[in-house]
């Protein structure tokens, strides 16, 4: 089998936030120590492979560095220099929901939007409305304003719209940790027929549950570095070791 | 490759044709409201130029309303690029898209709004008794010039921004003097001979001196001058590019 994602030697440096300077009267107040750099080393020298059609979990504390990792292969964030990716297909990344979702428009509005920028055509668009519709059952609200929809009314049409996308690697960030379980079902679900399809995931999440029930492997992130890479069962004990 | 082109492009003429209904939502008279501040604009100067300083030149209305709609979309395009960068922080920070369309959709969402503007021109140009010309045709090369040089600015200004937030302000001052060291509401010949020069190296003077010569057939117009004006035009833009390019990656992470 081939692999959907190699990655050697990432590294990925951050300069931390007091170097930033916001408005003109801090730069020029600080102009004077210009050349001293503080950086945070976010992720160091990380090396492993994902096989195709492989559900791969990433796993760590807050500020392990899996969110910068998955981001940076997104394509949001650029690694350091030396750093090489290889990525075998198209990547769709679902950092987050609804990305680009207006209140000020209609739910139909937001579905072209949203659908547009997570890669969509619009005949694409056109095809599946109607099912995207029901799915989030919302067939008598489209030409509201999502403002004055509920919150779960939001994600329920995110959601639908985010099923629609088709790339053969999904990069899924904790979107299971909205809703209520019916809904965490419905994203299992949506697992599943992705499984059955042979696409590449990528998952972050703290919910060692779900990467029990849908990892192939699992890969701990622990202070920026690979702590251990494998069998789900023995690196979620290692991850609960730790803890 | 061509599937990112294609991507891109769908995105550009969602984004572009989204911001623009932003600009006018929640209201039908959305678009007429959008006018009220030029014409208001327009309206005050002409009273003052022709009832209280007794200006007389011909076509003077005419004259006035092309300068203050040309400066508008100067005023609103570079605006609303440089704004839609961090505008759109949520968008950047979750998932990667070609940035450079959330500029250029930001600033074409303006152009479509002075297109508009134009067509009120055009009527307004009618009543006035302007008739048709072939020497208008060289209208249009000078707008795509004018949309390089504000889409360039805006390129540049969208990741100033990021570092230096107090250019929101800034660039407000910058463009309320600009007003006035360009020539919107007085024309060319009025300028001092000696500082003509200096003021024709601002392309903003070209884009205006020339649109009115060519439309209203009013002042002058140069070769040079309208070369100079298309090149600079297409350098900006170029300029902006590169420095979006060059500081894209970094910005992101400042967000």
């Amino acid at each position: 089998m081939k692999p959907a994602i190699t990655v050697r030697n990432l590294s990925k440096t951050f300069r931390l936030p007091d170097e930033r300077r916001g408005t003109l009267r801090e730069r020029l107040m600080k102009f004077h120590h210009r050349n001293e750099r503080s950086e945070r080393r976010t992720l160091d020298d990380l090396n492993f492979e994902i096989q195709q059609g492989e559900f791969f979990g990433i796993i760590g504390r807050n500020g392990s560095g899996k969110s910068t990792l998955l981001k940076i292969l997104a394509g949001i964030y650029l690694p350091d220099k030396g750093s090489e990716i290889t990525i075998h297909g198209r990547i769709a990344p679902m950092l987050e929901l609804g990305v680009g979702f207006n209140p000020e428009l209609t739910g139909r509005e937001n579905v072209f939007l949203n659908a547009t920028i997570l890669g969509l055509t619009r005949s694409q668009i056109l095809a599946s409305y109607e099912e995207i519709v029901q799915f989030a059952e919302l067939e008598d609200f489209m030409e509201l304003q999502v403002k004055h929809y509920s919150s779960g009314m939001s994600v329920r049409l995110a959601f639908a719209v985010a099923m629609q996308v088709d790339a053969p690697i999904m990069l899924l960030d904790e979107v299971l940790a909205v809703g209520d379980f019916v809904f965490q079902e419905k994203c299992f679900s949506l697992f599943e027929r992705y499984k059955k399809e042979g696409k590449t995931i990528i998952l972050v999440t703290h919910s060692a549950a779900s990467m029990k029930r849908f990892s192939d492997r699992v890969m701990l992130i622990q202070n920026s570095r690979v702590e251990a890479i494998g069998n789900p069962e023995e690196v979620l004990k290692k991850y609960h070791q730790h803890v | 490759m061509a599937a990112d082109f294609n991507y891109s492009w769908r995105l550009f003429k969602t984004l572009t044709w989204t911001n623009f209904k932003m600009r006018y939502y929640g209201s039908i008279l959305g678009y007429i409201w959008s006018l009220l501040k030029p014409l208001a604009l327009f309206g005050v100067l002409y009273i003052v130029f022709t009832v209280v300083m007794k200006q007389k030149a011909a076509h003077y209305g005419l004259f006035l309303l092309l300068g203050i709609i040309l400066w508008e979309f100067f005023v609103q395009g570079s605006t609303a690029g440089m704004n839609s960068f961090i505008g759109n922080y949520q968008m950047i920070r979750k998932l990667y898209l070609p940035r450079i369309i959330l500029v250029a959709a930001a600033v074409s969402s303006a152009f479509i709004g002075l297109f508009f503007n134009l067509l009120v021109f055009l009527v307004f140009a009618l009543l006035d008794g302007i008739s048709w010309s072939p020497r208008m045709l060289w209208f249009f090369p000078l707008l795509i010039a004018f949309y390089f040089l504000v889409l360039g600015i805006g390129l540049i200004l969208s990741m100033v921004v990021v570092k230096v937030r107090d250019m929101l302000s800034l660039w407000e001052v910058v463009t309320q003097l600009g007003f006035w060291f360009t020539p919107v509401m007085y024309p060319m010949s009025n300028v001092p001979e000696k500082f003509r020069f200096y003021e024709f190296l601002n392309p903003m003077s070209g884009i205006l001196e020339y649109s009115r010569y060519l439309l209203i057939g009013l002042g002058s117009l140069t070769k040079p001058g309208y070369c100079y004006v298309m090149v600079a035009g297409v350098m900006v833009l170029f300029a902006g590019i590169a420095v979006f390019k060059w500081k894209e990656a970094e910005m992101v992470e400042d967000l």
